[in-house]
């Protein structure tokens, strides 16, 4: 075997991460000097420093050219650059809203950035991952990382509880992920997935229940870190628990990374196998978490557990991009909406796909963080042990209390229920569009039908705010800057993109946004 | 070499049966540490599988990967249990039935 | 036409945007200053507005006018691009006329969140505007369902007691049937325009279309069906989307059955938002019919011509039917909406140049009509609080104005010669007869005028004549001066559009003829009589001479673009950047070429 060698450019793409990790230890190393009554203002201020730098790095990478890095282990593509911009700025959305929440609670440590700032590395290192085990390993990073977020506040009931079961499910999804990535390195000799595709299309005539076994258990393994129904279960009483900020990163930033690994795994392998099988199981998927995602929603009125569901429902507009992503190969009834050969156009269809999905993760991503930021702005901390701090109640009458937060939460809603013009609007536009394109018409209907179901919910936020007089007694929720920038940040980052997505889509606008062999 | 008396597949055998107790376990048993364990048998199951390919194809990758995840697995378990020592604390208990606050 | 022509629209779509960003600076409490600002930008609205009417109608012979067209998404061809054309500089004029009136009938009748009113009544003006000029059928639904945004506020937050139940009911109806349509919409997208060229553009997207539509029509006539893949996939899912187009649109007229939303909307709607409701945005049903659904899919239009008159019909007659049963007034006019906008649907589908002409003054008509309606009815809410026929009675006696306004607005609403109800409804009864619908059809539509006359008639003579019933109301004021200025122009309107309609009639046939074209295509309609022509967009498909349009198969270069390479983002980059190089010259500052 040679020995490696690395040139500047292979370590590109980890620079992002690497700020990340650098201002976390330096966060993590301050916090020793610190007395307890210290001021730690400084500490969200450096997290979103280092955020807004990481995602320049980012940014600035989305203009090379894909290729393989680091021997194969990771890839350099439009694809995780784009990625790392949207973490990058859910995590600083998340570390703004952070701050007050943390000193409201008396629980603000250099360790909860620090934590935030791993899980935010893990996330964009799992986006350029193309190995299996390195695959694992950032997925690992990210998840311990948020286990302990989750777990924050931890002489709280509920957050121990999310804790938990976050971290049972989270570990047992990973143990699968990792059991099916074991099975294909059986089948194929190799954890690169560039590689895997040539020796997989061997090993699928010679030992196809290992293949395939391993591919369920992959799928599976993502299918709950996405969130996707049926393994959605603990994403409610997670988020519900969780301190309302890890929420924001949680509902935003790790289903991004888990979706961008996902693509990238599945486009990777799937050629090796009949495209029919990722397309049924992926059509499945999105169907179940579009139409349950959107009725379980339907009767909440906690409105953190609302968003919860609604994040589910998200996760099916996404899954169908993602359906849509195989549909051509075996779908006979595929490609009669298009006008060109089906061979010709698949590969542009395919990244009309990304973009797709990447513009919603990104307009996904600023308009949950507004929402769940709005719902930091409202709890008050005496109310969370008895579970009635997100309800509805909570909102009446906020139009007449405080008419700037009452606006941003409805373009919040809207946009969530793809009204435009907003973010939401030009997201769901830009996938349904690749989905219809790719002869899912019949899927696109159930998706807006499920939609229009969601607009119910997001809506009686609305009614709330607006039509419903104050309660009795009803505090004046006390203002924190940081909270209100980021309310602010990304309210108008909703309309913006939602009215002028021009820098956005001109960023996208590329012919090889994903790497592949 | 008696070693290589034992043929691959009863590896991959061994570790599918560790993998399916450990699946089973986290589904069916009600007390968080041993769902927790179980959670470390299926990880364990899956270096095992890692370890007997890699023996099979005479390839490192399986060895180097399995390192990998006895570490990952550690820096888990430690998380791990903090947490459920957290859990322990507020509720005094770890059935996990009993930690079933949040209704839907 | 100048460059100033070009930016008219602009103008027309976001001054009362622009005023409602100065309307934030004022503060909460000067209600008589917010008042009058609003009123203000509705007023300059409406001068732009006539002005652009004007401008139109002297501004030569191309069928959409007043052009403008900047890039916006051209990632997915998506553009900005707006322009009238008879119909829609009818319906913009309208919209404009209304806005003020709006504001002068909520002058006193809205005292709580007057800025929030205000503000929703604004954006509301410009969405309507935007809707009704945009030439890009994505940029239509982005206006088509920001309308609905302010009007849900309008209804929920200021409406009568089961306001929220209506707000939401008005809200859901239309965005199912909107969200269905966003799926035809993007299916028709990329039949239409070729692969890797793809454009929203309502001119692209019908030229695209005409070939595949006449191929469709031949195979489904004459059997000749040897389709291109295009006209295959046009056949195929052509119904699907005619009838997503046509729920959306439906649903928003509303036809029935899928009209009882309107009258809770209506019946909880603050007088604002019910003039509002009925005058513009019940037309945004008929006009998407109109520029949208019949003329994209015009074989299935065709095929399905006679259930959708019976529809019609039977909206016709069933609205009349409830009215007769009604109690509540608002609720009676909201049914008498469902009557008349029934109407304009069958004017619409009759496809004969008479019968689309009266449907499209028929929308005028209706608008002042029924909006003056509203507005008087709210005169009568604002004073005593009750909508029932039962509370009122012998109001002739005590509010002697008022009832003569009550009297003429009536006499349009239930078309009395003279007034503009009238000829509106006679054109379309005649075009309808005229039509090869059956004779049956036209009688039964027919009918409906005599109900109409029975049931408005009844209504008023319970509401106005006889004895004075109740102590409540033997102390009423009549009108009072701004009553009076705010209803004397509905007034005049339905004077004028009766005696004079030429002038009105004249920019409506412009573009009935291509309507008519359009709809009734057959596989020998020359492409000249339908094709849309427009003067900025760059029409993707590059029509060789003889204007066949390719085969959408045909490879077309995608576009090619310089490679975006900035270091750190893309925040500096201009909109129009990326665009094509045929950008229309208002844009680049050069001189305006002259067609």
């Amino acid at each position: 075997m040679n020995t490696p060698s690395f040139t500047m450019l292979d370590f590109w793409p980890v620079i992002p991460a690497g700020i990340l990790v650098l201002a976390a230890i330096v966060l993590m190393l301050s916090e020793v000097f610190l007395t307890p009554q210290a001021s730690r203002a400084y500490q969200s201020i450096l997290s979103v420093i280092a955020c807004g730098l990481a995602g320049l790095v980012g940014l600035s990478n989305m203009a090379d050219a894909p290729r393989a890095v680091l021997q194969g282990y990771a890839v350099m593509d439009p694809f995780s650059s784009f990625l790392t911009v949207v973490v990058c700025a859910g995590t600083a959305l998340a570390a703004l809203l952070a701050a007050g929440f943390l000193q409201h609670r008396n629980a603000e440590r250099g360790e909860f950035y620090a934590l935030m700032l791993f899980a935010a590395a893990g996330m964009i290192l799992l986006g350029l991952s193309a190995e299996f085990i390195t695959l694992f390993v950032n997925l690992e990073v990210l998840s311990v990382a948020t286990y302990a977020l989750t777990a924050w506040l931890r002489r709280g009931s509920r957050p121990s509880e999310a804790g938990f079961k976050y971290f049972i499910l989270g570990a047992f999804a990973a143990a699968l992920m990792l059991y099916g990535a074991a099975l294909l390195y059986g089948a194929t000799g190799t954890t690169r997935i560039t590689e895997m595709a040539g020796p997989l299309t061997q090993a699928v005539k010679t030992q196809p229940g290992l293949v395939y076994a391993g591919f369920l258990l992959v799928a599976a393994g993502f299918a709950f870190k996405v969130a996707a129904v049926p393994f959605h279960m603990w994403t409610p009483d997670v988020y519900e628990g969780a301190p309302t900020p890890v929420t924001a990163l949680m509902s935003a930033g790790v289903k991004a990374a888990a979706f961008v690994a996902l693509v990238r795994v599945f486009v990777g392998l799937s050629p090796a196998v009949d495209p029919q099988l990722p397309f049924i199981a992926f059509s499945t998927l999105a169907v179940l978490t579009m139409v349950l995602g959107n009725l379980l929603a339907l009767p909440q009125r906690n409105v953190k557990r609302m968003l919860a569901y609604s994040s589910i429902a998200h996760a099916g507009y996404l899954m169908l991009g993602v359906a849509a992503l195989f549909a051509r190969g075996g779908d006979t009834s595929a490609g009669v909406l298009s006008s060109t050969p089906l061979v010709a156009i698949s590969s542009q269809m395919q990244n009309d796909v990304f973009k797709g999905i990447l513009f919603y993760l990104l307009g996904y991503t600023v308009t949950a963080i507004g929402a769940f930021g709005t719902i930091v702005a409202l709890e008050r901390r005496e109310d969370e042990t008895k579970g009635n701090a997100w309800d509805l109640d909570r909102f009446a009458g906020l139009a007449s209390r405080k008419p700037g937060w009452a606006l941003a939460m409805t373009v919040f809603m809207l946009s969530l229920g793809g009204v435009p013009p907003t973010v939401g609007f030009l997201g769901k536009v830009l996938l349904f569009r690749a989905a219809v394109d790719a002869g899912l018409l019949g899927l696109a209907v159930v998706g807006m039908l499920a939609s229009a179901a969601g607009v119910y919910y997001y809506l009686r936020v609305v009614v709330y705010m607006y039509m419903r007089p104050a309660p009795e007694g009803a505090l004046v929720p006390e203002r924190r800057w940081t909270t209100e920038v980021a309310l602010v940040a990304s309210a108008v980052a909703t309309v913006w993109f939602g009215v002028l997505p021009g820098p956005i889509t001109a960023l996208l606008q590329r012919s090889d946004l994903l790497f592949t062999r | 070499m008696p070693f290589q008396a034992i043929p691959t597949p009863h590896y991959l055998m061994l570790a599918a049966a560790l993998f399916c107790i450990g699946m089973l376990g986290v589904l069916v048993r009600r007390n968080a540490l041993v769902v927790f364990m179980c959670i470390e048998l299926m990880l364990n199951a899956a270096n095992l599988t890692f370890l007997a390919f890699a023996r099979d194809r005479g390839d490192v990758t399986g060895h180097i990967s399995a390192f990998f995840i006895i570490a990952v697995a550690a820096a888990e378990a430690a998380v791990g249990l903090a947490i459920v020592i957290a859990v322990f604390r507020s509720r005094g208990t770890v059935n996990i039935e009993e930690i079933q606050t949040m209704k839907h | 036409m100048s460059s100033y022509d070009s930016r008219l629209l602009n103008f027309v779509i976001f001054a009362p945007l622009v005023f409602a960003a100065l309307l934030m600076l004022l503060p909460k409490n000067e209600k008589g200053q917010i008042r009058a600002l609003t009123f203000v930008a509705m007023l300059v609205d409406l001068v732009l507005a006539a002005y652009a009417y004007v401008r139109f109608s002297n501004g030569g012979n191309a069928e959409f006018r007043l052009e403008y067209w900047a890039s916006w998404v051209p990632e997915i061809g998506l553009g900005y691009h707006i322009g009238v054309d008879g119909i829609a500089a009818s319906l913009v004029l309208m919209t404009g006329v209304l806005g003020p009136l709006v504001v002068m009938a909520s002058w006193t009748f809205v005292q709580d969140k007057v800025k929030e009113f205000h503000l929703a009544l604004l954006i509301l003006q410009t969405a309507m505007m935007g809707a009704l000029c945009s030439l890009d059928i994505l940029l239509f639904y982005v206006f088509f369902e920001a309308m609905l945004i302010p009007m849900y506020l309008l209804i929920g937050v200021w409406g009568s007691e089961d306001r929220q139940m209506a707000a939401m009911k008005f809200f859901l109806y239309t965005l199912v049937g909107s969200l269905l349509m966003l799926v035809a919409l993007l299916g028709v997208y990329l039949i239409a325009t070729p692969a890797g060229a793809h454009s929203f553009d309502y001119a692209s997207i019908y030229n695209g279309l005409i070939g595949a539509s006449r191929e469709v029509w031949a195979c489904s006539k004459t059997g000749a069906c040897n389709l291109s893949p295009a006209a295959m996939a046009l056949k195929t899912y052509g119904p699907y989307m005619f009838f997503a187009f046509a729920l959306a649109f439906a649903i928003k007229v509303p036809m029935w059955p899928v009209h009882t939303w309107l009258p809770d909307a209506h019946t909880q709607a603050p007088v604002a938002g019910s003039m509002i409701l009925a005058a513009v945005m019940l037309k945004m049903g008929t006009f998407g019919f109109w520029r949208f659904a019949v003329p994209l899919f015009p074989s299935v239009a065709q095929g399905w011509q006679l259930p959708l008159a019976v529809l019609s019909v039977i909206g016709i007659v069933y609205g009349a039917l409830m009215c007769l049963a009604q109690r509540d007034i608002k609720r009676l006019i909201a049914y008498s909406s469902v009557s008349h906008l029934g109407y304009c649907m069958l004017g619409i589908v009759a496809m004969t140049p008479e019968a689309a002409t009266g449907s499209a003054y028929q929308m005028l008509n209706h608008g002042v009509s029924t909006g003056a309606l509203f507005l008087l009815f709210g005169m009568l809410y604002e004073r005593r609080h009750v909508r029932l026929i039962s509370d009122y009675g012998g109001l002739a006696k005590v509010m002697p104005v008022f009832t003569a306004f009550f009297v003429i607005i009536t006499f349009s609403s239930v078309a009395v010669p003279g007034t503009n109800g009238f000829i509106g409804e006679f054109l379309v009864l005649l075009g309808t007869f005229n039509s090869n619908l059956p004779l049956w059809v036209g009688v039964l539509a027919a009918t409906g005028v005599v109900l109409g006359a029975a049931y408005m008639l009844l209504m008023v003579q319970k509401v106005f004549f006889g004895p004075v019933t109740r102590k409540e109301n033997q102390g009423l004021s009549d009108m009072n001066l701004r009553e009076l200025a705010t209803a004397l122009p509905f007034v005049i309107l339905v004077v004028v559009m009766g005696l004079r309609p030429q002038p009105l009639l004249r920019v409506i046939e412009m573009s009935t003829k291509p309507f008519i074209a359009r709809a009734t295509l057959t596989s020998d309609t020359s492409d000249d009589k339908v094709r849309v022509v427009v003067r900025t967009p760059p029409t993707p498909e590059a029509a060789p001479a003889g204007g066949q349009v390719p085969a959408v198969g045909a490879v077309v270069p995608p576009e090619i673009r310089p490679e975006v390479r900035r270091p750190f983002g893309g925040g500096m980059k201009p909109m129009i950047q990326g665009a094509p190089t045929i950008l229309p010259a208002p844009l680049m500052g050069a001189p305006e070429v002259q067609r």
